[in-house]
Formats: C-alpha cells, structure tokens, sequence
C-alpha cells in the first residue's frame, strides 16, 4: 500500500517522493495539489475521503494509516 | 504553441491540470477563483496578455442563480461577459453550457413557474442565442455530459465544499477529452477517411456463410442496430468524410449487400475505394491512403475482430479504435467516433462535393497511367484556375486548408478563421485562394497563398499550400505567375520552406517557381529564398481571376 500510495503522489506532484514525504518537505506539495491527492486516492481506493480528513492527509504516513483504516 | 485559458466561477485549476496532461504541446494559463469578470475587462490582465487562442469559461449554474438572484440579471451578466471578453481579446470565447443541480426537483416542483430548471435551459438556450451572433463564442456542452454521466457519478461533494472543486477525476478525465475534441472541432481538424470491416462490423453475421438473407440489418430487432449505425456513417458521408471497405470477404458476396439488400443504408458507390480481398489488413489500409493520396494518420479504422485491429494499429499510423461488445451500443459507439475524430464546426461545399471529387480522382490517375505525354495529359484535362483575392466568403476555407494542409505547405502555419479574417481585412497582407476543376469535375478551393506587405518595402510569403488532390497538375505553377501579375514588378518577394515531418514534397519547390536560395541559411534545412526571374509556362491551364 505504501509503494502504492508513494506512487500516486509521484504522479501528482511529479517529484521524486520518499517514505518521509510530507507537505513540509515537498515544496509543490499546496493545497490544491492536496485535492488532486485526494481525488487520485478515492479513484484508486475505491473510498470516499470525508472532508475533515483532507486537511489531515499531508504525509505519506497519514494517507497510508488512514488507507489501513477505511479500506 | 497553441495557447488555452482556463476560467470560471469555481476552481477548474485540476481540469486544466487534466488538459495539459493530454495536451502537452499546449500552453495553459489558469485564471483564479472567479476572476474571469476583471481579466476580461483589464487590457493589462495577466489573462489578456496572454493572449490566449482558445479560452474555456467554466460557470456553474448554480453558484449563477446563488450571485445574480434571478434570469435577467444572469442575462445581463451573459452580455457583459461577452462584450468585455470582445473588447480586449482576438481569440475564441468556449462558455460550458449551465446544469443546475438540485435535490428538491421533485414532480410538483415543476408545477411551479420559473422553477430551476425551467431558469437552467433559459439561460442555457441564451447562451446559444449569442453563440449564433457571436462568431468568436462557442457553446461546451456540459449540461449534456452531466445529463449522460449522471451528476452523481462526476460531482465530488467534499472537494466542492473544501475548495469549489465541483468535479472527481473520472469527470475531469472525461471533460477535458471532450474539451480537446471541441477545441479539434472549431480547428476543423477532422480525420478524412473512415475505413469499414464489413461482417459482424456493417451488418450482423458473415454474409458468404449466412448469405444475403441470413445477416442481420433490419429496422427492428438486433438488425436495427446495424442499420442505425449505417444512418449514422451514411450521415458522415454527407458531411464530406471519405468511406473506404477494408475486408477480408468475398467480392461478389460483399457487392451483392449493397446492391441488393433492401435495408442497407450504404450503397456500393458510397465508398471511394474497396479493398475486399485476403490480403493482410495493413496492406490494404495502407494501399486506401495512396490511392486517396492522403496520409495514414488521416484514416480511422473500424473492425469487430480485435487481431485485425491490432494488425492495422501495430503496422500502420491509422486511428483504430477498440470496437464495441455488443452491436447495440454501435450507436453511442459512432457518435462517439464523430465526436472525436470527425467533428467540424463549418461545413463548406468543398466537403459536401468530397466524395464526388475523390472519385474523379481516381479516374484521372487512370488516365494519368495511360497518358505518355505529360503535357499532352494536362492539356487533356482541360483544367481551368480561378482565382479569388481578399473575399471574405473564402475565410472559413483558407482556414481549413491551413489546418489540413500537410505535405505541400511551404511553412505549415495554422490559422483560425479569425486569424484569416484579419488578414482579408488587412492592407498589409494579400490572400488570394484558386478554385481548380477539370473535365472529370470540380476540386473547388485546393490552393492558397497568405503574402505579407512588409511596411519597409519588401513582400514575404507567410503560407502557401495546396491541397495533395491537384499535386502533379502544375496548378502551382499557374497560380503563383498569376499572383505575379498582382504584385508590382520592383518589389522583392521572399519565400521560406519551415522543414516538417511531412512537407519534404516542397523542398525545393521555390526553385521551379523562380527562386533562388538565400546564401545565409543554405545550410540549414529551413530555407529562404529571394524572388528571381518568372517561369514562362506552356499555355496548358486557363486561368481566370475571379471579380
């Protein structure tokens, strides 16, 4: 799931991502990058992500947990 | 680069995102949240000086009604969006269509007057009202998208209240294809040639095992898909797409359908060439372009067996779409196919005559083949130029040659009707278009030539082309001593080839027109070359010049 994710966010952000990623060391990493995130992720996922976890999703720790958690 | 602007009531910076994926050769520029109003107004907006060729307003029916309270004032605010766009831009204004999405559309809302959606295609039916007396302002269906997908299916409620993003990724998928199709469609980019497998593609069944009587094509039953999906081919003819067979069938088999069979739409002499044999698919496709004289990536093939299909996709660069499951989403199926590939805003009577004059074509190469003297084959064909000068009539189709025309076209500049509008209307630029035809029939307008009058003195050929159907006749020739004749004897014309892929057949063309090469960009395979001396030309073709 972590590769999985790691991928998606390589194809929005279009940077190389690491394991540690997050919006405080990816630059490009904004909020509306944060959107694309998310819909990228309810695509994949299957899932729908409530609105007051966006703010919330903003490393590749945070997605991968809450992944584990809701799918 | 063609340049596109992204503009709406709410956030669109991921549809655009989206487009640009698909459309790399593109430059996007993005307007923020609801700004669209002041970029249009302000000469000195960062969206002005963009200077965009193509710019998408997004406006979303509901956030509409929210702002503007009732119709007039949404009216209102349609006029001044299109007056403030006029004023300060020169390209193409594409405004969504609205689509007003509300849960309390319940039987007896509509009992009501003025409900939403009665508001919804009033407003939707004015913005079709100005797109007719707009020539810059066009209409992107969404409201009809949205109808087909279904709201629920493309609207994100989460991402809509974090940030007025109203789409998911499916949507912004499918959108901004539809987008890059639209923007294909007032290009008049369309493919030329649709090239058809016949059993089970045609008519259901395999018709030297079933026989004439045993396919199906009907008007009722599964044959009724067959026969809608002929309709709706039978309907691309008419709007100037070539129809080509391409199919491994029995010749006498195939002929016996179209002759004979009381509910084929299509008739025999509806397809300029047939090619039904057991050759391999890919020599015939490839056999169809060269007898059509156009390029393979202009023909869209159409097969029900996935091996044929991957033949013709692997060793040709024709257009192969996947082919539907069943034949009764052959319908939507074509739809779809037009929508993408054959599309066109303006229909001139040069595609209307198209099949007409693919076939006189084919009857001149004949005699072409059986003719030893060339000047006694031109002389024979009793061809005849005319020639017409800064006429606004020809605007629509000297757009479309330049954004068709491939192989004989000097610099491949592609202008939009707008762009050649502006240099009819010009002084500083002559545009003069020939109409050619000869004893076998009428090409209409095949040759044009854009000359810019520099204001220093000298005249600079900015497009000269020629559709592929007349290469081999010498029009150009005759048209370009014409032209001469326009021109006055002291001036200096410059011409210059710009090397593509697919415009080799030009490359030393200017030196057969009197020419000679400019030393300082000998080397380059771009070439400048400086007017010399008038070809003197056998009396072979009659030119006129059209009042």
């Amino acid at each position: 799931m972590r590769s999985n994710v790691i991928k998606i966010l390589e194809e929005v952000l279009e940077v190389k991502i690491s394991k540690d990623a997050s919006t405080d060391n990816i630059s490009v990493w904004d909020s509306l990058n944060q959107i694309r995130i998310i819909l990228e992720i309810e695509d994949v996922f299957n899932l729908k992500v409530n609105f007051d976890d966006i703010s919330k999703l903003t490393s590749v720790d945070t997605i991968v947990s809450y992944l584990k958690k809701n799918i | 680069m063609r340049k596109v602007s992204f503009l709406g009531n709410y956030t669109i910076d991921i549809l655009a995102k989206e487009y640009q994926k698909k459309k790399k050769d593109t430059d996007i520029y993005v307007s923020g949240f609801n700004q669209y109003f002041h970029e249009f107004l302000d000469k000195n907006s960062a969206f002005t000086k963009f200077n965009s060729n193509y710019s998408f307003l997004f406006l979303d029916g509901n956030l509409l009604i929210e702002n503007f309270k009732n119709l007039s004032g949404i009216k209102k605010h349609i006029d001044e969006i299109c007056d403030s766009f006029s004023k300060n831009n020169k390209g193409y204004l594409i405004v969504s269509n609205i689509y007003i999405s509300s849960s309390i559309n319940k039987i007896q809302f509509y009992n009501k007057k003025n409900n939403l959606k009665e508001i919804e295609s009033k407003i939707n039916l004015y913005l079709q009202k100005k797109s007719l007396s707009n020539n810059n302002l066009f209409i992107f269906d969404l409201a009809s998208i949205i109808q087909e997908r279904g709201w629920k299916n493309l609207h994100n409620n989460t991402t809509w209240n974090y940030g007025r993003i109203r789409f998911n990724k499916f949507a912004n998928n499918l959108i901004s294809e539809k987008l890059i199709n639209t923007i294909n469609s007032v290009d008049n980019k369309s493919k030329k040639c649709l090239v058809l497998d016949l059993d089970n593609t045609l008519w259901g069944g395999i018709v030297g095992e079933d026989g004439i009587d045993g396919i199906n094509l009907s008007t009722d039953g599964i044959g009724e898909a067959f026969y809608e999906f002929q309709r709706k081919i039978k309907n691309l003819k008419k709007k100037g797409i070539i129809l080509a067979i391409c199919s491994k069938n029995n010749l006498d088999d195939a002929k016996d359908v179209f002759l004979n069979h009381q509910f084929s739409l299509l008739k025999w002499n509806d397809f300029i060439v047939k090619k039904i044999n057991w050759e391999p698919k890919n020599i015939n496709i490839k056999e169809i372009a060269q007898e059509l004289n156009i390029g393979e990536d202009s023909l869209v093939f159409i097969d029900d067996n996935p091996t044929e299909r991957e033949v013709v996709r692997k060793y040709t660069e024709s257009i192969v779409p996947e082919f539907p499951d069943s034949a009764s989403d052959l319908s939507e199926f074509i739809d779809d196919i037009d929508l993408k590939y054959f599309s066109k805003f303006n229909i001139t009577d040069e595609d209307r005559k198209k099949t007409l004059q693919y076939k006189d074509n084919i009857k001149r190469k004949k005699l072409e083949n059986s003719s030893y003297d060339f000047d006694k084959f031109i002389k024979d064909l009793n061809l005849q130029l005319t020639i017409s000068y800064n006429n606004k009539k020809d605007i629509t189709r000297i757009s479309q040659l330049t954004q068709k025309t491939n192989q004989f076209n000097f610099t491949t500049q592609r202008y939009s009707e707008l762009d050649i509008k502006k240099f009819v209307l010009s002084k500083e630029y002559h545009v003069s278009v020939g109409s050619v035809k000869d004893k076998f029939g009428d090409y209409g307008k095949v040759i044009a030539c854009i000359i810019y009058k520099n204001p220093e003195g000298f005249f600079m050929i900015d497009t000269f082309l020629m559709s592929c159907r007349v290469v081999g006749k010498q029009i150009e020739n005759y048209f370009f001593n014409e032209l001469l004749n326009h021109i006055p004897k002291t001036k200096i014309i410059y011409g210059e080839y710009i090397a593509t892929k697919k415009n080799i057949l030009v490359k030393d063309k200017y030196l057969d027109l009197g020419f000679n090469l400019c030393e300082n960009v000998k080397n380059n395979s771009n070439k400048k070359y400086i007017f010399h001396k008038k070809k003197v030309l056998k009396n072979n073709i009659k030119v006129i010049n059209a009042k």
